[in-house]
């Protein structure tokens, strides 16, 4: 009788210490899949999102340069001759930023090989935030600038699928809209008041301190722009900038505003005055 | 009265035998449980370090700047990128940075050219790191000046203690 009570202590341990065996086995391969896929996965996936929407930008930079003042931004617009961008021309540079989207795509496949990326961008439908003010309107054919109007802006809309096969990592999608607009609120006298907001409709803060902001004017029965000089521009927050002219504006005519980003991207507004 | 003797000896024998169970359990679990240990944490930290700093610089438009004498064969440009990095990380940690430039061919081949001379980093190459993380990282460049627009780098920042 005694032996097969230790028996039964035995088993019981034996059983117990396999019990938790198992539980540790498993309680540490769990472990390893969460640093495996949360941990590695999580920041690469970023770095590359944030990096597609930099190529993005600067091919809606490059848009945008080239449609305003090819001459003016010719250390960036002459260095796509190559690629095919022809001054003024919207077309030619949804080509070249095409083009240059497959060469972003196969840089990053060769960069992250180790991790097995596979990276597809892709062109979709976005629609423009309300907080632009421009009304219903849809990014479609990579690239929408509507310029020379009160809520003017410059956008680009495209999709990146990511996989990271080494780290068992699929099916990341991310639909990503980059562009800048410009809305002239008022202008008379010597001031002109602007909103200028980024991407999804955040209000921009940077205009001063890393974009540029101009103000053009044209008299009524003049053909002629003629460039204002800025004597001070003065950010009110929430986006709104306080523009101070050294003389008047005319009485009536239209006055354009032209802004940049802190990304290159432009965006040229207009109204009419009086 | 033998009887219940031998019943009371079988409990008695029972409930050492989960006592024995219960504290296998809680030693395994006292080992199992700091699973993330020193080693791992640490690595995870620098990870997010190396990436929180390049973003940040990246961010600032930093590298456009630091990078256009680069491309014009100035010399000098692997010092102010040091002294950039080596700012934005905490006293006590090492890094190594290696600077490519990437251009693709119309056939579509990749080219990766290195542009520093190992001079962006604040350890000797002969210095072994210790809980090292290296992150990759591709940059397009955005910010001013527009000589340095839409091209592209590919860097490999390493971070770690010296061992």
């Amino acid at each position: 009788m005694r032996a097969r009570g230790q028996i039964l202590v035995a088993a019981v341990l034996v059983v117990g210490l396999l019990v938790m065996s198992v539980l540790v086995t498993v309680y540490q391969a769990h472990a390893l899949f969460l640093r495996a896929r949360s941990v590695v996965v999580r920041e690469t996936a970023a770095a590359i999102t944030a990096d597609f929407k930099r190529a993005l930008a600067a091919m809606l930079a490059l848009a945008t340069r080239a449609l305003f003042n090819y001459t003016r931004f010719s250390d960036f617009t002459s260095r796509f001759e190559g690629y095919g961008l022809k001054p003024g021309d919207l077309d030619s540079a949804k080509l070249v930023a095409r083009r240059f989207l497959e060469e972003w795509e196969a840089a990053v496949r060769v960069v992250y090989a180790e991790k097995g990326a596979q990276v597809e961008w892709f062109e979709t439908v976005c629609a423009l935030p309300s907080e632009v003010g421009m009304g219903e309107v849809y990014v479609y054919d990579l690239m929408y600038v509507s310029w020379y109007r009160r809520n003017a802006g410059s956008f680009i809309c495209a999709g990146l699928n990511l996989n990271l096969t080494n780290a068992g990592f699929y099916g990341w999608k991310k639909v990503l809209l980059a562009g800048f607009s410009l809305a002239i609120v008022n202008a008379a006298g010597s001031e002109v008041n602007v909103t200028a907001r980024v991407d999804n409709g955040t209000l921009y803060g940077n205009l001063l301190a890393r974009g540029w902001v101009e103000v053009y004017y044209r008299e009524a029965g003049s053909e002629e722009w003629v460039k204002a000089k800025v004597k001070d521009v003065v950010y009110e927050g929430f986006g709104n900038y306080r523009i101070v002219l050294d003389g008047s504006l005319p009485a009536k005519g239209w006055v354009r505003v032209v802004a940049s980003d802190e990304r290159g991207i432009l965006a040229v507004a207009e109204v009419s005055l009086g | 009265m033998a009887v219940k003797r031998r019943g009371v000896t079988r409990i008695i024998e029972l409930v050492l035998a989960a006592a024995m169970v219960v504290a296998t359990l809680l030693f395994v679990m006292s080992f199992t449980r700091p699973i993330r240990s020193a080693y791992l944490r640490e690595t995870s930290d620098l990870r997010r370090l190396a990436y929180n700093v390049l973003d940040n610089l990246a961010e600032a438009g930093a590298f456009e700047r630091v990078l256009e004498p680069a491309l014009k064969g100035d010399a000098g440009w692997e010092g102010r990128l040091r002294f950039l990095v080596s700012t934005s990380l905490p006293p006590g940690v090492l890094f190594r940075m290696e600077v490519y430039s990437v251009s693709v061919g119309a056939d579509g081949r990749v080219e990766l050219v290195r542009l520093d001379r190992g001079g962006v980093a604040n350890a000797d190459p002969n210095v072994a790191f210790r809980e090292a993380e290296s992150v990759l990282y591709t940059y397009v460049c955005v910010h001013d000046p527009d000589s340095m627009r839409g091209r592209m780098f590919h860097f490999v920042l390493v971070v770690g203690y010296a061992g």
